[in-house]
């Protein structure tokens, strides 16, 4: 059986099973959703979700119900104020509207939410995993192919927080922020009346060494409040757990990253594979979300794009199966003969009576006429 | 192999230069008016020559690591990519034009003809002017003369078209010149190399 799933299990097979394992070996037990939720759970928390469209429908008693779009706002759902801690982990699919796409796709999703997770041992654990995750992707062979990507919400917060009130201004500036833009973060500060240390120190959190404590040390030279400093032990601490794992340093302090602040706090992170263009991984603590559902514990988690990482394990074979049989008018019992003598030798057999059009077999046996 | 996505016209010939200047040339490049890909394989270099729209999006996608692109068309399209450095060349800007003799009437929408309806739409709604955009793909400054639109918006470089057409430009929208972009994910695997770029492009300005 061991060989079977060795030779005949793709790498898009393999890893939803990998992952399983490593979030099992830490106490984290499996989470089942229902496929539908109320329209209003997700109406009441647009901002939270990747864009916002949901799929929805009328049921049988009339009311309006929405095909998932996401797991955490589930999970955080089914939480009961009293439960300190929950370690869950999941792999369902959830519908959603990506970039530029006309219809819904449903999208095979892969996460973990621990809820209770504050800052320490806690937040460094989840970040470990996620890290973990990505590692297990491309496995050993490629430890460099993964890089995750750090960032505080409420240090970013808190120095915007020093800024006026003025409309648009915090929009653009984040804005600004996320695409690491020099010229629209002055644009956006022009004319303001501020003091030049606020000024360089916006410039100065888009352009962070790559060296995570290069970078938090540029971090602690900038912070104008309290909240920054925190964010800055949070980070020193984050890094110095993570460091007694004894896991690679595949993460970078990146302050550009920002989610939406209605919902997240503290640590957040994004994922990148090489080779592909988009973030396969996105997470961070959401104790703000779980207030808005009168929820007092912190909480933190991440999901796995399975879709975003489909090009990165589909292995290109040149065959879809070893050998080809055809049995033609041969009776039955010969043919399950043969095939089971086949598949028994660690063979992949396709039985077939005539040939199908557009296989490609490394192979073709005829029963009857040579022996298999 | 670092992959740069150029702009076809002149805004990639002043971009390319610029590489160039910096070290990262590319035999045949400029002389060469039919092929697309050139390739620099001592340096590790791949040219893409694409349409100036479409340079953002070659980018966002990873088909490209970096490029140039106009700040307009990333307004426009918003794609998410970061953005390096501003290269101070292609200088135009976002204006509002109106025939000469245009007054507002503030009792009924605007009808706003443009090829950029979503820089359109943020500028009127940060005006809080209702407004009825009316997508165009060319000879936009026609439209508010023959009474398609009240007013375009548009690009503007040195207004010449704009006057030509009887038009006054009413309102700045924008500004807008070469930006230099990345893709987010190949950021992070080539960050020295990508800070290198920026850095002496930069120094070159």
């Amino acid at each position: 059986m061991a060989d079977i799933m060795a030779e005949t299990v793709s790498a898009e097979e393999r890893l939803p099973m990998r992952l399983r394992a490593l979030y099992r070996s830490y106490g984290y037990t499996i989470y089942k959703l229902n496929n539908f939720e109320p329209y209003d759970l997700y109406r009441e928390n647009r901002n939270f979700l990747v864009n916002g469209k949901v799929l929805t429908f009328t049921d049988s008693n009339g009311r309006l119900l929405a095909l998932r779009p996401d797991v955490t706002i589930s999970v955080v759902k089914d939480t009961k104020p009293e439960q300190a801690s929950r370690k869950l982990f999941y792999s369902e699919h959830v519908f959603r509207r990506l970039k530029g796409a006309e219809q819904f796709s449903e999208i095979k999703q892969m996460g973990l939410e621990f809820i209770g997770a504050g800052p320490g041992y806690a937040e460094a654990e989840v970040t470990a995993l996620a890290l973990q995750s990505l590692a297990a992707v491309r496995g050993p062979a490629e430890p460099d192919a993964y890089f995750l990507s750090v960032s505080h919400m409420d240090y970013v917060g808190a120095l915007l927080g020093e800024l006026p009130e003025q409309e648009g201004l915090r929009e653009r500036l984040m804005d600004a922020i996320r695409h690491k833009s020099v010229s629209d973060i002055r644009l956006a500060l022009a004319g303001l009346p501020i003091g030049e240390t606020l000024g360089q120190a916006l410039l100065a959190l888009i352009s962070l060494p790559p060296q995570p404590d290069r970078a938090l040390r540029a971090m602690a030279r900038i912070s104008v409040n309290r909240a920054m400093e925190q964010a800055c032990r949070e980070l020193a601490e984050l890094l110095k757990t993570l460091e007694a794992w004894g896991l690679p340093r595949r993460l970078r302090i990146d302050l550009s990253l920002l989610n939406d602040f209605d919902y997240y706090n503290g640590l957040i992170f994004h994922g990148y594979l090489r080779g592909l263009p988009r973030p396969v991984l996105s997470g961070g603590r959401y104790d703000k979300m779980m207030r808005r559902f009168d929820k007092p514990q912190p909480a933190m988690g991440f999901a796995l794009y399975l879709n975003e990482l489909q090009p990165a394990l589909a292995t290109r074979s040149d065959y879809d199966v070893d050998t080809l049989l055809l049995y033609g008018d041969q009776p039955p019992a010969e043919v399950a003969r043969a095939v089971r003598d086949l598949v028994s030798r660690g063979v992949s057999v396709r039985a077939e009576r005539e040939a199908p059009q557009g296989l490609r077999a490394r192979r073709i046996l005829r029963l009857g006429e040579e022996e298999p | 192999m670092i992959n740069i996505a150029l702009p076809t016209g002149r805004l990639g010939k002043s971009a390319y230069k610029r590489f160039q200047a910096i070290g990262y040339g590319c035999p045949g490049l400029l002389q060469d008016n039919r092929r697309l890909v050139f390739v620099n394989a001592e340096q590790g270099l791949r040219y893409l020559l694409v349409k100036p729209s479409d340079v953002a999006m070659y980018v966002e996608h990873g088909a490209a690591d970096i490029g140039v692109a106009g700040k307009d068309v990333l307004l426009e399209d918003r794609p998410d990519i970061y953005e390096l450095l501003d290269l101070n060349f292609g200088r135009c800007r976002f204006a509002v034009a109106a025939p000469r003799d245009w007054q507002d009437d503030c009792s009924r929408p605007l009808k706003v003809a443009t090829k950029y309806t979503r820089v359109a739409r943020e500028y009127f709604l940060s005006q809080g002017r209702q407004v009825e955009i009316i997508k165009l793909h060319g000879s936009v400054e026609l439209a508010p003369l023959i009474g398609l639109s009240d007013v375009i918006v548009d690009i503007v470089e040195s207004g010449a078209t704009i006057r030509e057409n009887n038009l006054a430009i009413v309102a700045e929208v924008a500004g807008s010149s070469a930006r230099l972009i990345a893709n987010k994910s190949s950021y992070q695997f080539q960050m020295e190399l990508m800070a290198e770029i920026r850095n002496k492009l930069e120094a070159n300005l």
